[in-house]
């Protein structure tokens, strides 16, 4: 029964953020391409840029409608653009949605911000920026950096927000109602905050190219929830014998799932501002997410919070599944970040908040007490407060550190 | 308009380098694009003139994707760093002769290394009006004719002195040998 509203509502969902995004920005409009053959210009997106000693290397892809060849390249930054000399391979014409690899021999200084130009043959050009050029780190340097900070901003906090669970347990019921409108609170403002940094980061892309990356990104973290979603969902049906009641289990593992989608994407921003030379705009990121997401971890338990029984595993995996991808996330930030990569993880998390929202309502409407609880709205109202000040606090420690 | 033709007669007088463009509106976009070129109107006693190798310049910038104010590349006579790529042959002691017109719509410079040119300005024919120099500053649709030529053999680098202009393509080398 539940199971048919949530489809219902996700399929709704999914319609509505694709209509929304293609009225917003045209993207989808096929006709346009068509009534316009003028229109057929090329576009080329880079979406790695690496520093070398000696060199700068930069991977493009073609994202236009028709195929190109970068016939020039040239370097600004703080000074104006220069012809550089280059190699590029393959060399020649890039087809549609292939890919090349640019190398400019050029001795860059640390620090200094670059923007690398690409002429087409055609003469359209296509500007990078680099905010301030730093040493692509070995993969060598990178793991440890990124298991810390990720274990800092990630891991760690959301334990600490587990941690309280024998406290909640003790708590009456209808304190319980309060716990479980906090984490709707809580899910509702990372939903909010997810969407507008994807639908930020892909407006950021070529038009067409966002929005398959933003509605493309949002589908597939909806379906694969959905199939993730009753794939676990058979498997908690051999437990529930065992167990008083799996529902909240399941939903409380849906959350940790949704949540760490997210925290893949705080990891990539991480990891970004730090290989950006932003290593202490990186320290204090860390600590405000850190803050942030330890209401993250009291939002992953409540729904178990009035279980009598819970093996000890359950918490440990949540943890993991919510925090752990924070590293993940870092490591990709340090390595490939860009804002293609940024826009669909992002999308991704969306996607898996919006099902998680969707799944902590309809478990706290289906439950009468609850949803005729005065506390549920204190609830839900001190969620959003808290991410929204800690979110508040977070950007006044980044902006005094930048 | 398109596909039609029309011919232009004009009086070859008085003796100079001259330039010609398109006016078809926008102007800027036309020129930027290359439509323009140089005629040269020789001086009826052309002895006033030494024999000499001469060369014809124009100094342009080129935007190629109409979008900004910025120019994509700076060029002599069509393509930016065509004579880094190719440079141009000069002989040791072979008088050489640059007539050089700014197509720029911005001021410029022409440079030359190692060596001094004699330069005569307006329309280049006046042979009273001598500067000496390296370098000579030209506004826009300007024109010089300078004269030069090397004691040595070498690679000599030529460039617009304004660092912007030469990076972006407005530079050379003259390969001189003996």
């Amino acid at each position: 029964m539940t199971n048919r509203y949530v489809l219902a509502f996700l399929i709704s969902a999914v319609v509505a953020v694709m209509v929304g995004y293609s009225v917003r920005t045209g993207a989808l409009n096929t006709f346009t391409p068509l009534a316009q053959p003028g229109s057929l210009i090329p576009e080329l997106t880079s979406y790695r840029v690496v520093f070398e000693p000696g060199k700068i290397i930069v991977d493009i892809l073609n994202t236009g409608p028709v195929e190109t060849s970068v016939a020039n390249v040239q370097l600004g930054g703080s000074i104006p653009f220069s012809i550089r000399s280059f190699i590029i391979e393959p060399e020649g014409v890039i087809p549609r949605l292939g890919t090349a690899r640019v190398t400019i021999p050029f001795n860059w200084g640390v620090g200094e911000p670059y923007s690398i130009k690409m002429i087409v043959a055609t003469g359209e050009s296509f500007v990078t920026d680099v905010a301030a050029a730093l040493a692509t780190p070995s993969v060598g340097e990178l793991i440890p950096l990124a298991v810390m900070l990720g274990a800092y901003v990630g891991v760690i906090p959301v334990y600490l927000g587990i941690a309280p669970l024998p406290l909640f347990r003790r708590m009456k019921e209808d304190w319980l109602d309060l716990l479980a409108a906090f984490a709707v609170g809580v899910l509702v403002f990372l939903l909010v905050d997810t969407v507008t940094v994807a639908e930020e980061l892909s407006s950021r892309l070529p038009i067409h190219l966002g929005a398959t990356v933003f509605v493309g990104g949002f589908a597939v973290g909806l379906v694969g929830l959905i199939l993730f979603g009753r794939l676990f969902m058979k498997k908690m049906s051999e437990d529930m014998s065992r167990e008083s009641s799996g529902r909240g289990v399941f939903i409380a593992t849906m959350i940790a799932l949704g949540i760490g989608l997210h925290n893949l994407g705080e990891g990539l921003s991480i990891g970004a501002a730090y290989t950006q030379g932003l290593a202490a705009f990186a320290t204090f990121l860390a600590l405000g997410f850190g803050i942030h997401n330890l209401s993250e971890g009291v939002a992953i338990v409540s729904p178990v919070a009035s279980r009598s029984r819970l093996s000890i595993r359950y918490p440990l995996l949540w943890g993991l599944l919510a925090g752990g991808p924070t590293i993940i996330g870092a490591l990709i930030g340090f390595s490939i970040y860009t804002d293609l990569a940024a826009a669909l993880f992002f999308a991704l998390a969306s996607a898996s908040i919006l099902y998680v929202v969707a799944e902590v309502i309809i478990q706290l409407a289906a439950n009468p007490n609850a949803s005729n609880n005065p506390k549920i709205y204190v609830g839900l109202l001190a969620g959003i407060f808290t991410m929204y000040l800690t979110s508040l606090l977070l950007n006044i420690l980044a902006g005094g550190a930048s | 308009m398109p596909n039609e033709s029309y011919v232009y007669e004009l009086e070859a007088s008085p003796p100079g380098l001259y330039l010609y463009h398109s006016h078809v509106l926008p102007i800027s976009r036309q020129v930027n694009r290359g439509f323009f070129g140089a005629y040269l109107i020789y001086p009826k006693d052309a002895d006033i003139l030494p024999a000499a190798k001469e060369l014809i310049f124009i100094q342009h910038f080129i935007d190629t994707d109409g979008e900004s104010e910025q120019a994509e590349f700076y060029a002599l006579n069509g393509q930016a760093d065509q004579y880094i790529n190719l440079p141009i042959e000069l002989k040791v002691g072979e008088l050489a002769r640059v007539y050089l017109i700014n197509m720029n719509i911005e001021f410029a410079t022409f440079h030359i290394h190692a060596n001094v040119f004699q330069a005569y300005q307006g329309l280049g024919m006046n042979r009273d009006q001598i500067v000496s120099g390296d370098t000579v500053g030209l506004g826009w649709g300007e024109r010089a004719v300078l004269e030069f030529f090397y004691t040595k053999p070498g690679l000599f680098l030529f460039h617009d002195h304004i660092s912007e202009h030469s990076d972006l393509g407005l530079r050379g080398w003259f390969k001189v040998t003996s």
